[in-house]
């Protein structure tokens, strides 16, 4: 993961959380609220890994598919996320 | 002892100069055999044809081969190895579009292999048309001229599935024969019009190109004495940069001394045309001429064993790097290296059979061959001019400068090769093929990647030490393994997780996570462990060299036995207790294969990349084969690729009245 790229913050603290309880706006100031279930990844010029989309869904979804199949919550861009605010340390992430 | 990074040898015996006659000069050569006739052709024989041509291949092997290849190229080895793909390993990074010069060159380099081979033999075979008995019999052209060379072709490619371990112990020695004769023979004729040395002096050459009519189409003939320098460098890995450059020097004189040989002979002949005749076997003596013919014909078979080896090589590079569907590889020998490719082989000899029925003689090959190897020397001058000053850090000025002498020269030999495309046509389509799969496969594949969900694997840990543990459900494995893309300890992709959670879930004692990273560099192999849970969550980092091939099984177990054997890892008993029986353990791999969802929306792009990408890998071997896991208790799950599913807002519901 290229640590100079935005969405590497996110990614860390991603990882450093055991909830991954967040809010996040958008740039249209639609507010989402749920945890990070899962992220897609693309790479730059260099073949350096970056993400691209984040997968979102309620706290209480375990894989975020229902029983069906049917995928639960919503994949969003990451150029599309404004800030995101994680309940579990008050801590905000402006992008 | 100077050991390359891939066990070879790299000082400097008359064994291992042998070895590097009998690889890398098979190509280049057999060059002489029909240059001259080429360059010559129907016109009138003269002293601005013979000299020009003869000083454009003197300097063509000065700038082209030995300033370009041997001087400048083989500097830019990948921990020993050469070759485009290790080539592009080495300055990838400096250049996303890198990869379409490189998929050209080697493309450009495969559709060589199918012309190399019929047009090296058939011009040896054709010389027995000047044995005396046989005029009648062997005519260039005839169906008995055709049939033997696709017997030799024929025979040649059906021996490849045993190796050369035997056999590629004469092709050095053999070399040493053939080039030897060419420098008795061209000096011999030399002797009888030595003014022939004057035509070293470039002016004959530029008098050529630029006073002659119609000259500078003429590189399209003279360009055939470097087809095969880009196996210089190819080769570079079994024969190391000293034996090489060492070993050059006798072959360039030999090389030198042929065309100067043959072209004193067209002056002092007497005749005004060729008249179908090759000046090659012209300068022979008539009682030397059958051993000629079959020392020529042994070193044409060398020459092409070299271009198919080579073609094996090049795909199972090009499959490492993710450029080539996976197909079975196998080890004809215990060779360290040599490998073989049923299919590229199949491909390979229905390929030369085509050409030589279709173009019946060599002279008809001389007017389609050269066009692709234009092409790979261009785009490998563009990846070294990264390499020279990404890696070399050489100054601007000099990759520049460069740029624009060798690209000069080969774009002159490109625009003059270009004339033969009429000749070859049906080369595109094959071209187009090799290109489209290496395009499809390496950018469906990113799409791929970029489809893939991951999830932080720590999140899923309690889950999976409570999943291991609940005796309400029955065992599946006590281990189990999946492969995984996630290159970093931490994650996951989504879809393993489904596997273990989302259908019946599947218990084990210890669930291990093994991704397969290829390294840019040729022969890496380690790995590092990572516990999550110690004995019960595992990660695995196999490190593979691009010339490695994956043994996913053997390299697992292997590890395992380290961790018992270090203590950090007990191997558990099988839960039906067959372990006192046989204390094996109970491995199961669990491979999951990835098909085109209906349910996708994508762009017309993506969506024809993936659907060619699926219908490749349909052609391919098994994703178990694949990784080595053939003899391992596998099991398959098919998921789909889904990723952006069509919004199915429309479906109502209508409630009967």
């Amino acid at each position: 993961m290229c640590n100079t790229d935005v969405s590497y913050t996110l990614y860390k603290k991603y990882f450093l959380l055991a909830t991954n309880e967040v809010e996040i706006m958008l740039k249209n100031n639609t507010i989402l609220k749920g945890k990070i279930v899962g992220y897609f990844k693309n790479e730059n010029e260099n073949d350096i890994p970056f993400i691209i989309k984040w997968h979102i869904a309620e706290t209480t979804s375990f894989l975020a598919i229902d029983v069906f199949g049917f995928l639960q919550g919503s994949i969003i861009k990451h150029s599309d996320i404004s800030s995101v605010f994680f309940y579990e340390d008050g801590s905000t992430i402006k992008l | 002892m100077n050991i390359t990074a891939n066990g070879k040898l790299n000082k400097v015996t008359v064994a291992s100069l042998l070895v590097a006659l009998g690889i890398i000069y098979g190509d280049i050569g057999t060059s002489p055999l029909y240059v001259y006739k080429a360059i010559v052709g129907a016109r009138e024989i003269n002293t601005q044809l013979v000299y020009g041509g003869v000083s454009c291949v003197f300097w063509t092997l000065v700038f082209q081969t030995t300033i370009k290849y041997i001087w400048l190229t083989l500097i830019a080895d990948n921990h020993g190895e050469g070759g485009i793909f290790s080539l592009f390993a080495l300055v990838r990074r400096y250049g996303k579009k890198l990869v379409i010069p490189t998929i050209l060159g080697a493309t450009t380099l495969l559709a060589d292999g199918i012309i190399t081979p019929p047009i090296s033999v058939s011009s040896a075979i054709e010389g027995l048309s000047l044995v005396p008995g046989l005029q009648t019999i062997i005519i260039p052209g005839n169906i008995l001229t055709i049939g033997i060379v696709v017997a030799i072709l024929s025979f040649l490619f059906f021996f490849q599935r045993f190796g050369t371990q035997f056999i590629g112990k004469f092709f050095g020695p053999i070399m040493v024969v053939w080039f030897t004769m060419l420098i008795v023979f061209g000096c011999r004729e030399i002797t009888f019009h030595p003014e022939i040395l004057k035509a070293l002096n470039p002016i004959y050459a530029y008098n050529l190109l630029v006073h002659y009519p119609h000259g500078f189409w003429l590189l399209g003939a003279v360009f055939l004495a470097t087809t095969g320098a880009e196996a210089l460098y190819s080769d570079l890995g079994h024969c190391g940069i000293k034996n090489i450059r060492i070993s050059w020097v006798f072959v360039k004189i030999a090389l030198i001394t042929a065309y100067l040989g043959q072209a004193a002979w067209l002056m002092h002949q007497g005749e005004p045309l060729l008249n179908g005749r090759n000046p090659f076997f012209e300068i022979i003596p008539s009682w030397f001429l059958l051993p000629s013919i079959i020392i020529a014909t042994l070193a044409t078979i060398i020459a092409s064993q070299a271009l198919i080896s080579g073609s094996f090589t090049l795909i199972s590079e090009a499959m490492n790097l993710n450029f080539w569907p996976r197909v079975t590889v196998k080890q004809p020998s215990e060779t360290k290296g040599q490998i073989y490719i049923p299919s590229v082989n199949t491909i390979l000899w229905f390929g030369c059979v085509l050409m030589m029925i279709y173009f019946k003689e060599s002279s008809h090959m001389e007017a389609a061959y050269g066009f692709s190897i234009t092409i790979t020397m261009l785009m490998t001058s563009v990846l070294l001019s990264y390499f020279l000053y990404y890696k070399l850090k050489w100054n601007k000025i000099y990759v520049l400068a460069f740029l624009i002498i060798f690209g000069t020269i080969e774009v002159s030999f490109f625009i003059a090769n270009v004339a033969k495309i009429k000749e070859r046509w049906m080369f595109l389509f094959f071209e187009l093929f090799i290109f489209t799969v290496m395009y499809i496969w390496y950018f469906a594949r990113k799409i791929n990647n970029r489809y893939t969900k991951f999830i932080a694997l720590g999140k899923y840990s309690n889950q999976l030490v409570m999943l291991s543990a609940d005796d309400a459900i029955p065992k599946f494995s006590t281990h189990l393994i999946y492969l995984t893309k996630a290159n970093t300890r931490h994650e996951i992709e989504e879809k393993i997780i489904n596997s273990i959670f989302a259908k019946k879930p599947k218990r084990a004692d210890v669930y291990w996570f093994v991704h397969i990273n290829r390294t840019s560099e040729p022969y890496t192999l380690n790995y590092d462990v990572s516990e999550l849970v110690d004995d019960k969550v595992i990660k695995i980092n196999l490190n593979v060299g691009f010339r490695v091939q994956p043994r996913t099984e053997l390299y697992f177990k292997q590890i395992v036995k380290d961790l018992v054997a270090n203590k950090e890892l007990n191997l558990h008993i099988r839960p039906d207790g067959s372990s006192k029986y046989n204390n094996q353990p109970d491995f199961k791999f669990i491979v999951l294969e990835k098909f085109l969802s209906i349910e996708n929306e994508f762009s017309l792009k993506d969506g024809l990349l993936l659907n060619g990408y699926f219908k490749l890998k349909q052609l391919g071997v098994s994703d178990e084969k694949a990784f080595g896991l053939e003899k391992s208790d596998v099991e398959i799950e098919h998921i789909p690729l889904l990723y952006q599913p069509i919004a199915i807002n429309e479906l109502k519901r209508e409630y009967l009245k």
